[in-house]
């Protein structure tokens, strides 16, 4: 009787299976996820999408990472010192498994000469909320599962949202249109500067000596970071793209404090950390997160120095 | 922790392949797992109101215990006054109490006195009212000497907090639920396919149904200046019918993974719709309340034998205000009250029952959900005076409910649900299809999962409407 009812119930759920796993897998508008986000992070999911796909210019130079790089390297800027295209495709949030989706479309699209992943003074070891949405089926429902506690959910936000691009397409709602003119932008401007007492209490939050990570560490709690960032340093490797590590801490880190994963960014590129002179002055800074214009254009033109050389 | 959540499907699921192997071991180690479960779903709320909820249980288990060993009458008054303060504080404190004081604020500025109205916020813990009318009658019925207190404390606290049921009922009967939880018997595999039946019927209509009317009414309620006329009478009756859909969900919902799990809860809606009177209507809605209230308020004050009348009206009025700490509450309980007894004068005149037809029953009823959606008694007169004024809508109803193909599909789902409750009366969606063919009842069963699949708001899924209560 048991097995019977099992056997039923499994008969049953097969077309409930296929349904499912149809939804999952089933082609999407590649413009849709990044529509469906809209204004998140100051309306940049539109742009990125129209930037790789829409936009014809090249991008020599593609810089990758969190708010941290929007807000500290000025494209338009160190193209013109350069003379080279460059793009800064930095996105809100931490979460490397968001930049390994970016960059691998960055390398398919546009084949920069060199790619610039930011880095901080610890890796952060959560997947990126909008990985769900931006990444492919192939990369959402079978995405690194070593210490990463948002698997589960990440697969389920993935499925909700293909789960609602079907229902619109059923019940002909009108899809978004492909991004048409988006203004241009990629460096996100801020001209605040935070009070000296707020970055001082930050500073003193953040004092503390950071320890090179471990093998067990790599092994376990930074394996869901490496894997990615491995990931994009051997698609690099294999397109002959140059890896830079560039180190964009938060005000009141200290090179000398220790960066956890040193000696692997050494390992797979070069690690480049900008001079104490941009990152400890406070004048530098919007808040204790991001520099400010006055920061990142020191900030681009030592990079611009660090190209030439 | 809500039943249509991602993060409940995954507890159920863990829960149910745990379960069967720990029910191997005995009942207590079924009855442990149950409190263990439960205790893990309600704190996943916040971890703060376990402390309530067993501080609830072990004052009614150990209240109980002491009522059936006293044989002086005034020693069990006692008890059983202790455990019915006990519970009534804790609802007045964390239902009444803000309420209460707005309310003395407001009559000390009508009489013109200064008063600063103090400010009282404090958590409302989810389910309270349901788990404490579970437990007072509990007490009540060892009191009335008609049921013979649990010893073991575990089945208490499992029957206390029976997670199916725990935050919206149904409101069980210790005498019912709790010998469930004193035996235990195998689970035949019909009890899990009428789970499972019950478990798709209700999230059919909670994600399909409920949930697709309630941005229409929320738009208009909220915004009440801004439309008139047909579309908030449209708003209305979406309402009455959001209403029902959640709630009657929430408890097919539960009733469903209860039977999964081997239990049996009652029943709490019956097509109450389709009833053709008032008193009807009564006997179909929230059953496991009314009959609550039936027997341990209206009965107690002396039923039918005398004061009907203020009988009836006091009932209405505190079942109004057990729905929340508002004046359209117990406006809405009033009213109710009030067409009851106009019915009950009916049947004295004329000699027979009213029977009216169901749509007019419905359409009453639709206009005293009025104020109980509104959020004051001046936002409810509001909306009853643009829904008799001439239409004016700042939003377009169709632009909010979807274009023509989702509505086409909403209204076949919406058909669907309305012709099962019209044809089937007095039965359940289990108990309605168990007769059906293999081939029709799993046509139904793929029926349903796309009407889930193709009309459900997933990533905005809003709460049950009686959690708030």
């Amino acid at each position: 009787m048991k097995i019977n009812f099992r056997l039923r119930l499994l008969l049953f759920l097969l077309p409930v299976l296929s349904g499912v796993v149809g939804i999952a897998f089933a082609p999407v508008d590649p413009y849709y996820p990044y529509a469906y986000l809209g204004d998140d992070c100051m309306g940049r999911a539109p742009w990125v999408y129209q930037r790789l796909s829409q936009d014809t210019s090249t991008c020599e130079v593609a810089f990758i990472g969190s708010s941290h790089t929007l807000n500290g390297v000025n494209d338009s800027l160190l193209s013109a010192l350069t003379g080279r295209p460059v793009a800064n495709f930095g996105y809100c949030r931490l979460g490397r498994n968001l930049q390994w989706v970016l960059a691998n479309r960055i390398l398919q699209t546009k084949k920069p000469r060199v790619l610039v992943i930011e880095v901080k003074e610890t890796e952060d070891q959560l997947s990126h909320p909008l990985f769900p949405y931006l990444a492919s089926s192939k990369e959402v429902f079978f995405p690194a599962w070593q210490w990463n506690v948002r698997l589960f959910s990440d697969a389920a936000q993935a499925f909700t949202w293909r789960l609602e691009y079907c229902q619109k397409r059923v019940q002909g709602v009108t899809l978004p249109q492909t991004a048409g003119d988006i203004r241009q932008f990629g460096y996100l401007n801020s001209d605040h500067t935070a009070p000296l007492a707020d970055l001082e209490k930050a500073a003193k939050r953040r004092h503390k000596t950071i320890a090179p990570a471990s093998d067990w560490q790599a092994a376990t709690t930074l394996a869901f970071p490496l894997h990615y960032l491995e990931k994009m340093a051997l698609l690099c490797e294999e397109q002959q793209v140059r890896v830079v590590y560039l180190y964009l801490p938060s005000y009141g880190c200290d090179p000398e404090m220790g960066i956890e994963g040193k000696a692997w960014y050494e390992a797979h590129g070069e690690l480049w950390i900008p001079p104490a002179t941009i990152l400890t002055d406070p004048a530098h800074w919007g808040d204790d997160n991001h520099l400010n214009a006055q920061g990142a254009e020191k900030l681009t033109r030592w990079l611009a120095g660090q190209f030439e050389r | 922790m809500t039943f249509t959540t991602l993060t409940f499907l995954v507890f159920f699921g863990v829960f149910l392949l745990v379960y069967g192997p720990v029910s191997r071991r005995g009942v207590a180690a079924r009855n442990l797992l149950v409190v263990l479960g439960s205790y893990v779903f309600y704190g996943w709320w916040d971890w703060r109101f376990l402390g309530l909820i067993a501080f609830s249980s072990l004052v009614d288990y150990g209240c109980g215990l002491a009522i059936h060993r006293a044989t002086e009458k005034q020693v069990r008054q006692f008890w059983l006054g202790v455990s019915l303060t006990c519970n009534l504080c804790l609802l007045i404190y964390f239902k009444y109490t803000g309420f209460f004081l707005a309310s003395f604020t407001d009559l000390l500025h009508q009489l013109g006195m200064q008063a600063d109205s103090p400010v009282w916020k404090v958590i409302l813990p989810v389910g309270i009212s349901f788990y404490t009318f579970q437990t007072m009658s509990y007490t009540i019925d060892i009191y009335r000497r008609e049921l013979t207190p649990t010893r073991n404390l575990v089945q208490f606290l499992a029957f206390v907090s029976f997670f199916p049921q725990l935050v919206a009922g149904p409101i069980e009967r210790a005498r019912t639920l709790l010998p469930q939880f004193e035996r235990l018997t195998p689970i035949p595999s019909e009890a899990l396919t009428g789970g499972l039946r019950l478990v798709l019927w209700g999230y059919f209509k909670k994600i399909t149904l409920a949930d697709n009317c309630g941005p229409w009414v929320a738009e208009v309620f909220g915004q009440v200046n801004a439309y008139a006329g047909w579309p908030v009478a449209l708003a209305v009756m979406l309402f009455s019918l959001q209403i029902y859909f959640d709630f009657s969900a929430y408890s097919d919902i539960a009733r469903g993974l209860a039977r999964m799990l081997g239990f049996e809860l009652s029943v709490n809606f019956r097509s109450p719709y389709q009833a053709r009177s008032i008193r009807e209507f009564w006997q179909r809605w929230h059953i496991s309340l009314s009959t609550w209230f039936r027997d341990y308020v209206y009965i107690p004050l002396g039923g039918n034998r005398k004061h009907s009348q203020w009988n009836t009206l006091l009932t209405f009025l505190l079942s109004g205000l057990w729905h929340g700490a508002n004046f359209t509450f117990l406006l809405w309980g009033g009213v109710h009250g009030l067409w009851l007894l106009a019915e009950r004068g009916w049947k004295r005149v004329v000699g027979r029952e009213v029977k009216l037809p169901t749509g007019i029953v419905m359409v009453g009823v639709s206009l005293l959900w009025i104020p109980f959606r509104a959020a004051n008694l001046s936002e409810a007169c509001r909306v009853f005076y643009s829904l008799f004024s001439s239409a004016k809508w700042s939003t377009n109803p169709l632009l909010l409910l979807g274009g023509p193909v989702k509505l086409s599909i909403g209204a076949m789902a919406l058909a669907l649900a309305w012709g099962m409750d019209m044809r089937y009366r007095d039965l359940d969606f289990s108990e309605a299809v168990a007769g059906w063919k293999p081939a029709q009842r799993w046509g139904m069963y793929y029926l349903l999962i796309a009407g889930i699949a193709l009309l459900g708001n997933f990533s905005q899924s809003p709460q049950f409407i009686y959690f708030q209560f």
